[in-house]
């Protein structure tokens, strides 16, 4: 990269501007970690420091922790099993249409067509089916159950995860997998033992943004649960402790709503630009 | 690129069978399904007879679509704008060799993953009107704390600041990627011809970076059109109608209201305007993709 | 458990099941259906069948700072702004609204900043449109003359539709004119209560920053709590106000009246098990007087749904009216005065007042409910004027009533 000397002044600006972008960055977070660990006389008080401005108190995560493990470890529970269920599947059926259209040439619709069907469906509103599965899912028993949601996510992930395994395959080199064949193997076994090995770190980051974008849907998982399988999402927007001025335990649930994904995502941040303009820009 | 096998096309349908089928039984179906109910009356949630487009006319005489709609082009023309603009401006900035570069990109990754229906319930928290910190902090400075969600402007911005929140990080990070890959040969030129620096942003930069924009201003132009989890959890899509978004009308209408036509007639409309949104982004995109 | 109010979407989906062969059945246990207050039973039933158990009733009161009323110096203060006596229960809306404002913008507390009014909590899809609907009765609800003032007529107790026509009455005069009180309420108190629900719209009151709290049962209950309330001891509760002037559909003009119109409302969800028809075992169901959720009931209550007791019945109340003691609400935990001013306004409310607000419980109710209430907010967030929310809250209430069927819904 070219890099003329930069003058004193500009590098101060920088560090400015950096400052005021990372608190920009940081500032929600921090207020709900503060505020969930402030005495609820607190939380309405201009405070920012703990120890200093207020005495902090583990006490809101222990009521939640401990009273209230139904709804909040039921949440957390039903979101990891949906995520998890949705992300494998998705990925199943990304990695086998990645790999088809990156590998092969079909010949009633093109590849590219496929391709851009395929990416559509990211472009579709949620709201335009939401109607309609509902009483699908009401005609099928599911209303209320993991599978309606792993359902609908993994119809959702598809397109991230064709896109970023195509990719990923489209840039290996053919010779391996052509000896492959040449040697016997099935299509089928190529893609399994030569390719899928290769594109290891593509795999993980299409799981990870599968799951992070199953973990936080919101709509459609408010719409087709209530009790017994509601995730994460709404279980937030359904208990009156969130909807009220409880703000301590509002955000003792919002950091456990948004830890996990979050977390994950730092681990993929070198795929994730690719990841999220599903494959239009390369990180 | 293609390999060669010895099967026939049908094993290599194969690879790609599952994903056309199950996006035919969860995509395509639900939508030939929401159009067949967009026709019909019903009541209490069941299908009653043939109305042809009544519904359409229905929502298209009724002002709380026109309302979610202008509601809703409002948060995506200034979604895009602010966080197009927002994420330009720190990638331009942050273009350089500079300490602490690698961890703000990471914490930059923090907001994308973030559950938005959560980011409404913090934001709830910060914008609260009596006791929250922002209008705490006005306060102890002497100003008048922002009717943040009472107001129908405030609350607009609310929505807006917590959505432009959640994203300018993405715009960001790709801007970043593309500018990063603008090889050097290419601004050494441009110092040798001694140009200033905003024609060099002008002449060299923003053609390279072409791309990346373009594809960050369609993805979010298309994404912006779905919100709804930051409306519902901040401000309930009020006062009156001010931050409802056609999406929410469609959950109100269908859901709460139990009209399935007009719910799904709505719904098609959102359809038809993003589709008029996504021809743009092919025209464009299919050309600078592969 | 469900809101009582859309108890009409319910029976017309067919989503209950009468309960009436439960009373005699001796596998079941007793409950006392005679005690309950009138405007309760009322509602539990629909048509000649009985559709819920008795639990809950709610109904809409005003909370206030019994220190703050009591003092003589606001009451002077107050005579001399206003020029007529504090009124230590506001028998009228006119009244309570000058009480709102004027301890709105005072520092009554004595915490350095100005403290409010009066609170209420009306977020879109809150409930706010129950504080309008118990504001607006005194000013629409026009008691029958002769005999029995609660006969219903074409142009008496009637609230929402023209019984005739099913033309909505919700843009008459009455309505507009108690739309624009509540607007002017709003202006006593926080801003914010424009974005507040329930929970948000107590804290204050309990928080002890506003004079006055608007809303159903919970505050009384909730104010005796110290981790949430500084006014333990302090409360004062009243029944809502009425109107000395209520407007008469028949002769088209304001009616003046001596003493005001009382008009009680059951305001709130009054959350009452009911027996989904879905329910595998429904006798089971009936015995443990539970539900088994149903995806149409749960869904279509997660908009709308919300919690809290309240009483309605003689066994609640205190005598001359009912059986309690007070000492069995000191026993877990009230103050003493503070209960007996919470279960005496009710008490007035359920049985003193003379009309109460009929519900609306025809097919469709969540849908004229949610055009009123985002109206509502539209008027008392200053966009539009009163008038013109109502006309179109009207506007879209033809609508619905046209969907439906005009004649399926008279």
């Amino acid at each position: 990269m070219y890099r003329p000397k930069m003058p004193a002044w500009k590098r101060v600006l920088m560090i400015i501007a950096m400052v005021i972008a990372t608190v920009w960055l940081i500032f929600p977070f921090y207020w709900a970690v503060i505020t969930s660990l402030k005495k609820p006389a607190d939380v309405f008080k201009l405070s920012f420091i703990p120890f200093v401005q207020f005495q902090p108190t583990l006490e809101n995560w222990r009521t939640e922790l401990t009273l209230r493990t139904k709804e909040v470890v039921g949440g957390l529970s039903t979101s990891f099993i949906v995520a998890v269920s949705a992300a494998a599947i998705a990925l199943a059926i990304g990695t086998l249409a990645g790999y088809g259209l990156a590998r092969f040439r079909y010949q009633r619709w093109k590849n590219r067509d496929i391709a851009m069907w395929i990416l559509s469906q990211r472009f579709l509103p949620p709201a335009a089916t939401v109607i309609p599965f509902f009483l699908m899912m009401r005609k099928f028993g599911l209303i209320d159950t993991p599978l309606a949601l792993i359902l609908v996510n993994v119809t959702f992930t598809i397109p991230f995860t064709v896109m970023i395994l195509r990719d990923a395959f489209g840039e290996l080199p053919l010779e391996l997998e052509e000896s492959a064949l040449v040697d016997g193997c099935t299509p089928f076994q190529t893609l399994v033992w030569i390719a899928l090995p290769l594109v290891a770190p593509a795999l993980v980051s299409a799981a990870i943004i599968s799951f992070a974008f199953t973990w936080n849907e919101f709509l459609f998982a408010f719409i087709l649960t209530y009790s017994q399988a509601t995730p994460m999402t709404v279980v937030i927007a359904g208990t009156q402790d969130t909807q009220g001025v409880q703000f301590w335990y509002v955000s003792t649930r919002m950091l456990m709503a948004v830890i996990p994904p979050t977390i994950l995502a730092m681990a993929i941040q070198r795929y994730i630009v690719r990841g999220l303009t599903l494959g239009a820009v390369k990180g | 690129m293609a390999i060669r096998t010895r099967d026939k096309d049908r094993s290599r349908i194969l690879f790609i069978a599952p994903a056309i089928l199950w996006l035919l039984t969860f995509t395509l179906f639900p939508l030939l399904y929401s159009l067949y109910l967009s026709l019909h009356g019903s009541r209490f949630l069941r299908v009653t007879h043939f109305v042809g487009l009544e519904n359409y006319r229905m929502v298209l005489t009724d002002y709380r679509f026109w309302q979610a709609f202008r509601v809703t082009l409002t948060f995506v023309v200034v979604d895009v704008i602010a966080t197009t603009f927002i994420g330009l401006l720190l990638a331009l900035l942050f273009n350089n060799p500079i300490k602490g570069i690698r961890l703000f990109r990471t914490l930059s990754t923090i907001p994308l993953l973030a559950a938005p229906v959560a980011i409404g319930y913090i934001c709830m928290i910060i914008f609260y009107e009596e006791g929250g910190p922002i209008n705490n902090l006005l306060v102890a400075l002497g100003m008048n704390g922002i009717n943040w969600i009472s107001h129908p402007f405030w609350a607009k911005v609310a929505v807006c600041i917590a959505d432009v929140w959640q994203w300018a990080p993405f715009a960001f990070m790709v801007l970043l990627a593309a500018l990063q890959s603008v090889p050097d040969e290419m601004y050494e030129a441009a110092v040798l011809d001694t140009v200033s620096s905003w024609q060099t942003f002008i002449h060299i930069t923003l053609p390279m970076i072409r791309h990346a924009l373009v594809t960050v201003v369609l993805l979010r132009t298309v994404e912006a059109f779905k919100i709804f989890d930051i409306p519902f959890a901040l401000t309930n899509g009020g006062p009156g109608l001010a931050t409802r978004t056609l999406t929410f009308n469609v959950y109100t209408t269908g859901l709460r209201d139990q009209n399935l036509g007009e719910a799904t007639a709505i719904s098609f409309l959102l359809v038809i305007i993003m589709l008029t949104a996504t021809f743009v982004f092919f025209r464009i995109y299919r050309s600078e993709y592969e | 458990m469900r809101p009582m109010f859309f108890m009409g979407d319910y029976v017309a989906n067919d989503w209950v099941i009468p309960i009436d062969k439960y009373f005699d059945d001796p596998r079941m246990p007793k409950w006392d259906r005679e005690s309950i207050a009138e405007p309760i039973r009322n509602l539990l039933r629909f048509g000649d069948n009985w559709y819920a158990f008795n639990n809950d009733h709610d109904g809409m009161v005003i909370y206030y700072r019994r220190d703050l009323f009591s003092d003589p110096k606001w009451q002077a203060a107050f005579k001399e702004e206003y020029g007529y006596d504090f009124p230590l229960s506001p028998r009228t809306w006119q009244e309570l609204l000058d009480v709102a404002k004027f301890f709105n913008g005072k520092d009554w507390n004595g915490d350095g900043k100005a403290d409010y009014g009066i609170t209420m909590h009306l977020k879109v899809g809150e409930q706010g449109f129950f504080n309008y609907l118990a504001l607006a009765a005194s000013f629409v609800v026009n008691p029958a003359p002769g005999e029995d003032p609660t006969k219903v007529t074409r142009y008496n107790n009637v609230f929402w539709f023209d019984p005739e026509t099913m033309e909505p009455l919700i843009n008459s005069p009455g309505h507009v004119r108690a739309l624009e009180i509540m607007i002017e309420l709003v202006g006593a108190g926080p801003r914010a209560m424009l974005g507040w629900g329930l929970a948000e719209a107590w804290d204050i009151f309990l928080r002890g920053d506003a004079a006055m709290c608007f809303t159903f049962g919970d505050v009384g209950t909730l104010s005796q709590d110290p981790r949430q309330s500084s006014i333990r001891g302090l409360q004062g509760v009243v029944a809502i106000p009425g109107s000395t002037e209520v407007y008469d559909l028949e002769t088209k003009q304001w009616k003046k009246l001596d003493t005001p119109n009382f008009v009680a409302n059951e305001s709130g969800a009054s959350w009452s098990p009911v027996i989904s028809k879905f329910s595998k075992n429904p006798d089971l169901v009936a015995y443990f007087c539970s539900l088994l959720a149903t995806p149409e009931i749960n869904h279509w209550n997660v908009a709308w749904g919300w919690t809290g007791i309240d009483p309605g019945t003689t066994y609640d109340f205190l005598p001359p009216v009912g059986q309690a003691s007070v000492d069995d609400y000191v026993q877990t935990g009230y103050s003493a005065q503070d209960v007996t001013e919470f279960l005496n306004a009710y008490c007035e409310m359920w049985f003193d007042y003379p009309l109460s607000l009929p519900y609306l419980r025809i097919p469709g109710t969540a849908d004229y409910i949610e055009s009123l209430d985002i109206h509502l907010s539209e008027a008392l967030s200053g966009q539009v004027s009163a008038q013109e929310a109502l006309n179109r809250t009207a506007q879209d209430w033809e609508r619905i009533t046209n969907r439906l069927g005009r004649q399926n819904q008279l």
